[in-house]
């Protein structure tokens, strides 16, 4: 008796997504995701100035997007698998009658689902936080809203699908995948020209700038740059994250692993 | 009328395992018949590596293995029929002892009742029944010895593996366990389960397998096991009140083949005749107003015996 890839992928995601609700990783993953909100509330205390829609695009684009998206993809995501192996338990669901594919797509759908719900709630709490500023200006629209909550979910599902395969492929998944962040993700997006189409953050603010309103022109070189089309970099997010699952699963498929005992 | 010999469970041929310069097994050549079968040998002798091997956890770095007719190394159609509890002490410290059994029962294509249903019968079997409802993480190493061999036998598999079972069960569990295997084999499932402890082989099966520095030392029956072990000569120590005449005595004993006084005045027999040796030893140290204070086996460890072994296969 065997069981198939969907029902297997099925079982393991519910299973996994009660897990993830009591672990430890899900829950530092989730406050990454929500410190742009307690930034934004410190500083609309704090300055009088500021206005609700010029903080929430800045902390959007250069806190939620640039720095808590990638930061918290990457603890989570490199534990889609790597978790098991250092617990010893990926054993139980090696030797059960799935393809292994499935344990890949079932621990990292619910991986994604926390990720993509926390960013959702820590948008929420960002945009009603910048809400509080007493400068004067428009508010915040859903021209920054929703383009910032488009963003984030479709960030935290690339980042962490490529981060997980990484922990599939690589031994040392978390240190590469910090190197990664930082050096391609942090610095090759910021530097001019068309490396940035190279980083999963161009096409994120693609999106953005593909969505957004005119908040958004006021970020330093946004109406310099020459962003790719929305439906351009939709798809070169939804490749990416096709081709980094396929390989995470068909490594899976292929890698034994030497448990301690 | 010739009968045919019932297919082997386990075939593993000129099979070896190398984690980088280490050697794991080593042109490992056996058939395993269906049945009870102990995989004996010290620690470090590949037992684990073997059994890991056998279940699909690891791919041969050279040679092949068979497991049910089939390759096992993700293998979907080995896995629904071999049950393996494995050694590292690792379960998914959140979640119930029912629900552990229950979700990889539903992962082997059990539907939920039936799942919940085969859950409780294999709880039930390793005694945990009582503590279905409550967390693995707050189970005693004994009890969480149990819920692993638990999840091995809940889908009733042809063949189950298990890696130092009895290691962490107290004398109670222990036998509980045996009596389980017992019954598992009187069910028509072949158990094979590696031990680094002679008795506990013997106590359930005479089909051993042995292994030494991750080569196949010898396979058979136990009393042909036990005939090899004979050919070493066992080591005594006894302590004495006067060893200098106990050994001059001794020396002149039927098989006995070396007697030496070590550091301490401790006097160490060798013998090819131990029963002898037990027999008349009273005897002997009363005539010679010996004094024994101590005596006791100095072969005590699988270790030196299987060092012997090789010694004289080699």
């Amino acid at each position: 008796m065997t069981t198939g890839f969907w029902r297997a992928s099925l079982l393991i995601a519910t299973t996994q997504l009660g897990l993830l609700a009591r672990s430890r990783r899900a829950w530092a993953a989730a406050c990454l995701l929500l410190l742009p909100a307690i930034i934004a509330w410190l500083v609309a205390a704090a300055n009088a100035k500021v206005t609700p829609s010029g903080l929430s695009t800045m902390l959007g684009w250069y806190a939620l997007l640039g720095v808590s998206v990638p930061l918290a993809s990457l603890l989570l995501g490199v534990a889609v698998v790597a978790e098991e192996v250092e617990d010893r338990t990926i054993t139980y669901l090696l030797l059960r009658p799935i393809p292994r594919a499935a344990l890949f797509v079932g621990r990292l759908a619910p991986a994604v689902l926390w990720l993509c719900a926390c960013s959702a709630v820590g948008t929420a709490l960002l945009v009603a936080a910048a809400a509080t500023a007493r400068g004067s200006d428009a508010g915040v629209s859903d021209g920054v809203r929703l383009p910032l909550l488009l963003a984030a979910c479709a960030g935290v599902a690339t980042y962490t699908t490529l981060h997980a395969a990484l922990g599939v492929w690589v031994k040392h998944a978390m240190i590469v995948g910090l190197a990664y962040s930082f050096t391609i993700e942090g610095f090759l997006s910021n530097l001019p020209g068309r490396n940035q189409l190279l980083t999963i953050q161009y096409h994120l603010r693609s999106l953005v700038a593909g969505t957004g309103d005119d908040a958004w022109q006021r970020i330093d070189g946004f109406g310099a740059t020459e962003w790719n089309p929305l439906f351009d970099s939709g798809l070169v997010l939804a490749l990416v994250v096709a081709c980094a699952s396929a390989a995470g699963a068909w490594r899976l498929a292929r890698r034994q692993f030497e448990l301690p005992a | 009328m010739t009968h045919a010999s019932p297919a082997p469970v386990v075939r593993a041929k000129d099979l070896a395992r190398f984690y980088g310069d280490v050697v794991g097994v080593c042109d490992l050549t056996v058939d395993i018949p269906p049945g009870t079968v102990g995989l004996l040998g010290p620690t470090g002798a590949g037992k684990s590596t073997f059994l890991k091997l056998l279940a699909g956890e690891l791919k041969p770095s050279r040679g092949s293995i068979e497991v049910l007719g089939a390759p096992p190394f993700a293998n979907p159609a080995v896995h629904s029929r071999l049950g393996f509890c494995p050694q590292q002490d690792a379960l998914w410290d959140d979640m119930t002892a029912l629900e552990f059994v229950e979700f990889l029962l539903r992962l082997s294509g059990f539907e939920p009742a039936r799942a919940r249903k085969a859950a409780l019968v294999a709880l039930e079997r390793v005694q945990l029944v009582d503590a279905k409802d409550r967390r693995l993480g707050g189970f005693s190493k004994g009890m969480r010895q149990r819920a692993r061999i638990a999840q091995s036998i809940a889908h009733e598999p042809q063949l189950v593996v298990l890696d130092e079972p009895l290691t962490g069960l107290d004398p109670l569990a222990r036998h509980a366990t045996l009596e389980l295997f017992r019954q598992l084999a009187a069910e028509g499932a072949s158990v094979l389960f590696s031990t680094h402890v002679l008795h506990e082989v013997e106590a359930l099966t005479t089909n051993v397998v042995l292994l030494h520095r991750g080569r196949l030392l010898a396979r058979g029956e136990v009393p042909a096991i036990r005939a090899l072990l004979d050919r070493h000569p066992r080591r005594y120590s006894i302590q004495a009140r006067e060893p200098r005449r106990l050994a001059r005595e001794l020396v002149e004993l039927e098989g006995v083949e070396a007697v030496r006084i070590a550091e301490g005045g401790m006097l160490v027999v060798e013998t090819r005749q131990p029963e002898r040796l037990l027999e008349a030893l009273p005897a002997i140290a009363s005539a010679a107003r010996a004094g024994i204070g101590a005596f006791e086996s100095r072969d005590e460890g699988l270790e030196a015996v299987f060092d012997y072994l090789m010694g004289g296969s080699t």
